[in-house]
This record gives C-alpha cells, sequence and structure tokens, in this order.
C-alpha cells in the first residue's frame, strides 16, 4: 500500500524546476502570436462571416456567448495577443496568464463555430490553463522544484498523450475495424498531398501498412507517461513524436503546432538560461576574455535541442 | 483534488470519445482523419467557385473568405437545401476583398476521383452541389 502511495505520489507530483515555467510561458505566448497570421489566418478572417454561418456548440449556447463579428473578432485577437507579452516576459504571470485563457478560449470557439471542429489545440488550453496556476518562474532556474508544477505539466501531457490514444479509439469508433485497411491516406493525399507525398499514391499496399502503424503507434503513446522515471528514454520517445509530426507535415502540409508546443513540457526546458547564453555569446565574441567560469550544471541544454 | 482534477479531465475525454460529439468542444473525440475509405470507391474533393462581374470564375481557398473548406462541408446539408447561402459566402468575399469587382454567383462542385486498390483510376466525376447568381436572395 505504501508503495501504491508513493508511486502514486511520483506519478502525479514529481517536482518540476521553476525553469520550465518560464521557459513554457515564452513559449506558448510566441505561439499564439504566430497562429493568427502564419498557422490560422482563417481565424481572423471569420470576422468577414455573416451570422448565419455562425453554428455555436454547446458551450457557445449555454453561456451567454455573442455571435462572432468583425469587431468581436478583432477584439478578441487583441486581447490575446496583449496579454501574450506579459505572460511571455514574466511579468505578473498569473493575471495576465487568466485573461489570455479566457480570451483564447473565445478565440477557439470563433476557430470550431462554422461546421468544423478541430482536435489539435486541447493539450495547447490545457498548458495555457495550468500556467495560470503556476508561480512566477525565472528561465533556467533548477533549483526551486515544485511538485504544483509538476501536477500541472502533468496534466499537459496526460492531455497530449490522450490526443494520440483516443483519435485511435475515434478511428474505430467512426471508421471501423476495417480503417487500417481502407484508402484513408489515399484520400489524405488526394485531397491534401504534396511533393513529398504524391508519389505514394502509386503504392497502396505502403499507404495501408502506414496505417497499421498509425494504429499501432497511437494506442502505444502512453507508454511516454508510464517511463517517466526513465527520463532518456521519455526524451527519445518524445523526439520521436516530434519526427512523426515533421513526416505528416511534409506529406500533408498538417502540422498540430499548437499540440507541438504543448507537448514541449516533457523536455527540460529549465536548462535553458537566455542571460547565461547570452553572456557566454558575448564572451566568445569579446575574444574570451572575461569569460565567468561557469560551472557544470549550466552547460548546454542537450534534450531541449530535439524540440 | 489534484488528482481528482486530472482524472476528470482524463474521464471527460475518455467519455466524450466514446459517447460524445464535436458539439461538447473543448471536450470532443478526436476524430482526425478517423473515417474508413473505401479503397475501391471515389475519393472526392470539394471546391468552390466564384463568379464576379467581369464573368471571371476561379475558386478559392480557406483564407480568402475564412469560410474553410472542411466548413463548407460540415454545413453542405444546409447548403444543398437552400443554394442562396451561397449568397453569404460572396458576401463574406466582397467584405475581405473590397477593392475586388463584385460577385455575382458561386457554385459548389464536388470532385471525385475513382479508386481501385487504393490507386487512382484517372476516372473523374464533377457534382454540381448547389449553385446561386445574384438576385436570388438569401
Amino acid at each position: 500500500m505504501n508503495r501504491l502511495t508513493r508511486g502514486v505520489n511520483d506519478f502525479f507530483f514529481t517536482p518540476v524546476p521553476l525553469g520550465r515555467v518560464a521557459a513554457m510561458r515564452f513559449l506558448a505566448g510566441l505561439f499564439v502570436w504566430i497562429e493568427w497570421w502564419a498557422y490560422k489566418p482563417f481565424i481572423i478572417q471569420h470576422r468577414f462571416l455573416p451570422e448565419d454561418l455562425y453554428q455555436p456548440l454547446l458551450i457557445g449556447r449555454i453561456l451567454p456567448i455573442p455571435a462572432p463579428n468583425y469587431w468581436i473578432v478583432t477584439g478578441t485577437l487583441v486581447v490575446v495577443l496583449a496579454s501574450a507579452l506579459p505572460v511571455m516576459f514574466g511579468y505578473r504571470p498569473r493575471l495576465f496568464g487568466w485573461i489570455l485563457f479566457i480570451a483564447y478560449f473565445e478565440w477557439m470557439l470563433i476557430y470550431n463555430s462554422y461546421g468544423k471542429v478541430d482536435h489539435a489545440s486541447f493539450g495547447f488550453m490545457v498548458l495555457l490553463l495550468v500556467l495560470c496556476m503556476m508561480p512566477e518562474a525565472r528561465w533556467g532556474d533548477r533549483e526551486h522544484l515544485s511538485a504544483r508544477v509538476g501536477w500541472g505539466f502533468n496534466l499537459v501531457q496526460i492531455a497530449v498523450v490522450c490526443t494520440y490514444f483516443l483519435s485511435a479509439w475515434a478511428k474505430f469508433r467512426y471508421g471501423g475495424l476495417e480503417w487500417a485497411n481502407s484508402g484513408v491516406f489515399t484520400w489524405a493525399i488526394i485531397r491534401r498531398g504534396t511533393v513529398f507525398s504524391d508519389w505514394l499514391l502509386e503504392f497502396p499496399a505502403l499507404l495501408q501498412f502506414a496505417q497499421w502503424g498509425m494504429i499501432a503507434f497511437e494506442l502505444l503513446t502512453p507508454i511516454v507517461l508510464i517511463v517517466y522515471r526513465w527520463k532518456k528514454v521519455q526524451y527519445a520517445i518524445v523526439a520521436f513524436l516530434y519526427c512523426f509530426h515533421i513526416v505528416v507535415f511534409a506529406a500533408l502540409t498538417i502540422s498540430f503546432l499548437p499540440h507541438l508546443f504543448a507537448m514541449a513540457c516533457f523536455l527540460p526546458l529549465e536548462r535553458i538560461d537566455p542571460r547565461a547564453l547570452a553572456r557566454k555569446a558575448k564572451a566568445r565574441l569579446t575574444g574570451r576574455k572575461g569569460d565567468p567560469p561557469r560551472d557544470a550544471s549550466e552547460s548546454e541544454p542537450e534534450p531541449a535541442g530535439t524540440a | 483534488m489534484r488528482i481528482a482534477a486530472t482524472l476528470a479531465m482524463t474521464a471527460a475525454l475518455v467519455a466524450t470519445s466514446l459517447w460524445g460529439t464535436d458539439d461538447l468542444f473543448p471536450f470532443a473525440p478526436f476524430k482526425m482523419y478517423s473515417h474508413a475509405h473505401d479503397p475501391d470507391g471515389w475519393a472526392n474533393s470539394t471546391v468552390l467557385i466564384l463568379v464576379n462581374a467581369e464573368g471571371e470564375s476561379f475558386p478559392i481557398g480557406d483564407n480568402d473568405t475564412g469560410f474553410r473548406r472542411a466548413e463548407l462541408e460540415g454545413q453542405m446539408a444546409r447548403f444543398r437545401e437552400d443554394p442562396a447561402l451561397l449568397a453569404l459566402v460572396a458576401e463574406a468575399y466582397e467584405e475581405a476583398h473590397p477593392d475586388e469587382p463584385e460577385i455575382v454567383g458561386a457554385e459548389i462542385l464536388i470532385r471525385r476521383y475513382e479508386l481501385v486498390d487504393g490507386e487512382r483510376t484517372g476516372a473523374e466525376t464533377e457534382e454540381l452541389v448547389a449553385s446561386w447568381t445574384e438576385g436570388e436572395a438569401p
């Protein structure tokens, strides 16, 4: 029993250094700044759509959320971007974090309320929520550990894994058992193929094999949570997941970018300290004069490079 | 308490994946590419074409109006029933492109490509799902 309690505690509350919180806040804000013009530019274009095309989701019908119009969409984006800045740089990150979370949620409702719901953002929304509950933090802080932070990132990680695992379930539910033998990848490439994937249309058997591989891989993703004690194994799996998304992006230009940002909380980002790196770079530029002796613990972040 | 929160989130995700629909966003089944497509059938691709006052017709993409192809497909039943709804899309296009000539017509086409053993045979068909020209009230 005692071992069980300890195991449960370890799983949910392994303390995580605060430096990772600062890094994740920066990444979260960075994504928000990239998304609206580079990743999902059509969301802001929704401001031109007449109300008749708006199909509110359940939550939009329960809460008194007005149908988006030009000013609601534009205003939501302004609030999202404005609140993201202080979050990124750690100025009153909890207050602005809540503003960001609420505004971003409305932004997601604008995104998903016109007849199609996308599913890449769940982990990212969880990330924005848990960042609101975490203490103030500075980059590169590896001394102060927090069980609350560990819990929060564990929640994001579970959301990330569910995105894979439950999407395998959805394939059984909507596609049936024959999904893996169907022509779904052919169909996807016909619709959104690229120079990297169009040639695959000639090899349908290979595509079907890939479909089996996809199911197997999605069902196996919970392993990444189970191996939390063996960090190297975990980082390797996360690196594999990033590679998977690079391949999918090359083939279909679907990137699941918010999901990728959320997944970064698996990585020891606390090892990155921009100030120390800047000092080092400066020292190198000025001919290594006055290069402050740094201890080994502040060496270059290696696994973070996989992101 | 915090463990309960984690379990609640996981349970909500699992439950919506088992029984839920997209309507329950942010909890929703993760159904990207989850539909099976018959390798001996037809693969389809929807095209939305606008016609402007100068008689030019052109297909539009997701960012031209903000109304994405997937959203159009999600609301396809409405457009089949009432093609005059295309006036709304035309309106959105004009709002987004104030310097371009007025839009006077729109149509939705579905192109279908025949597959045998997952390979394209080269056979294609086109279905006109809905069409609208200026003058019909939305």
